[in-house]
């Protein structure tokens, strides 16, 4: 990703930002509105739960907002220890269903920081692709490499060249999609973070495929 | 003067929340009905077949099918229903596109009277025939 890139990148954050934020704050001014001009509505117990609810979606907003500035700030310390990388994949997907580990494997990390990296990795797949997600790890030299297959439809070139930047959320034309597309780019952080890397390609066929090196236990 | 009391108007939104405060906004708003929701555009188009509203609060950015193709139906399929483009963010992309459908751009607001100023102005032909 070049510098003309990266302001684009960064511009659409606040549009995301925005369009993430608008939905909460046009709802609970408008219920404070109804509520207020009408204090005796009948529908108030349904206003106020409506009123909660995006409030709560407001807090999550700004927290989400926030963990990016605090994984920068405060990155898992501590020893490293040995992670068996497909323990920690199955743990953080959602379900028992369509997740393939066909060959796990050791990195030598702080278990914190894979937990976060791979969580991230799983809620992308769910989100974006289809199942089953196929996991396998090799050793090669001094670090392993995770490979994540993870099947879908055919990537539009800028999903896997911005897969990794903030406030990428797929590209398909003007579909909305949730969250704020940090996921990613945390992770991205936590491998560095951990001496290793991470990165993302198209896979054959439709879908992506993300690569994990870590170093080995 | 219009007597707005009998607008009646579908909404589409994919946010639950969303639809839920149009309609009592529109609903404690004097003159406006809401006859029907949708959550995308497929499904607004069918709501509107049904319902024969005189307007249509149509977001842009949804699953599905967009507010952007769908506002190209409707302007196809029901030329004399009012469209007025609802949405979280309006950039340059979104005004140019809706000024080419002949689509007025209204940013949510928790305040509903840009909305319902604008779902007036959507419906000319109701306006002349009413004066």
């Amino acid at each position: 990703v070049d510098e003309q890139d990266r302001a684009w990148v960064e511009q659409r954050a606040f549009n995301v930002i925005g369009h993430e934020l608008r939905t909460p704050v046009t709802t609970v001014r408008g219920l404070a509105e109804v509520l207020a001009a009408n204090p005796d509505s009948a529908e108030r117990a349904d206003l106020t739960d409506s009123l909660l609810r995006n409030a709560r979606r407001l807090e999550a907003l700004v927290d989400e907002l926030l963990a990016v500035s605090g994984v920068m700030t405060a990155l898992p310390a501590g020893p490293a220890e040995p992670v068996d990388l497909g323990e920690s994949m199955t743990r953080a997907w959602p379900d028992d269903k369509g997740l393939v580990v066909a060959q796990s494997g050791l990195a030598l990390a702080r278990r914190q920081s894979v937990d976060r990296i791979l969580a991230a990795i799983a809620e992308n797949a769910v989100a974006y692709g289809e199942r089953p997600v196929t996991l396998a790890a090799r050793r090669a030299g001094t670090v392993t490499v995770l490979v994540i297959d993870s099947p879908g439809a055919e990537l539009p070139g800028e999903d896997v060249k911005f897969a990794l930047e903030p406030f990428w959320r797929g590209e398909r034309a003007v579909t909305r999609r949730p969250g704020l597309g940090l996921g990613l780019t945390i992770a991205e952080v936590l491998a560095h973070h951990e001496g290793g890397r991470l990165w993302v390609e198209a896979r054959e066929g439709g879908g992506m495929v993300t690569y994990l090196e870590l170093p080995a236990a | 003067m219009i007597d707005a009391s009998d607008i009646r108007v579908v909404v589409v939104d994919d946010e639950p929340d969303i639809r839920q405060l149009l309609q009592i906004q529109l609903g404690y708003a004097d003159g406006f009905q809401v006859v029907g929701m949708a959550a995308e555009g497929a499904e607004a188009v069918q709501v509107i077949g049904e319902t024969a509203p005189d307007a249509v609060v149509m977001d842009l950015l949804m699953p599905g099918v967009n507010g952007f193709d769908c506002i190209t139906v409707l302007r196809q399929e029901f030329p004399d229903i009012g469209v007025v483009a609802y949405t979280g963010v309006a950039g340059e992309f979104v005004r140019n596109e809706m000024e080419r459908r002949g689509v007025e751009v209204v940013l949510k607001s928790g305040d509903v009277r840009p909305l319902t100023d604008a779902i007036l102005r959507s419906v000319p032909s109701r306006r002349v025939s009413r004066d």
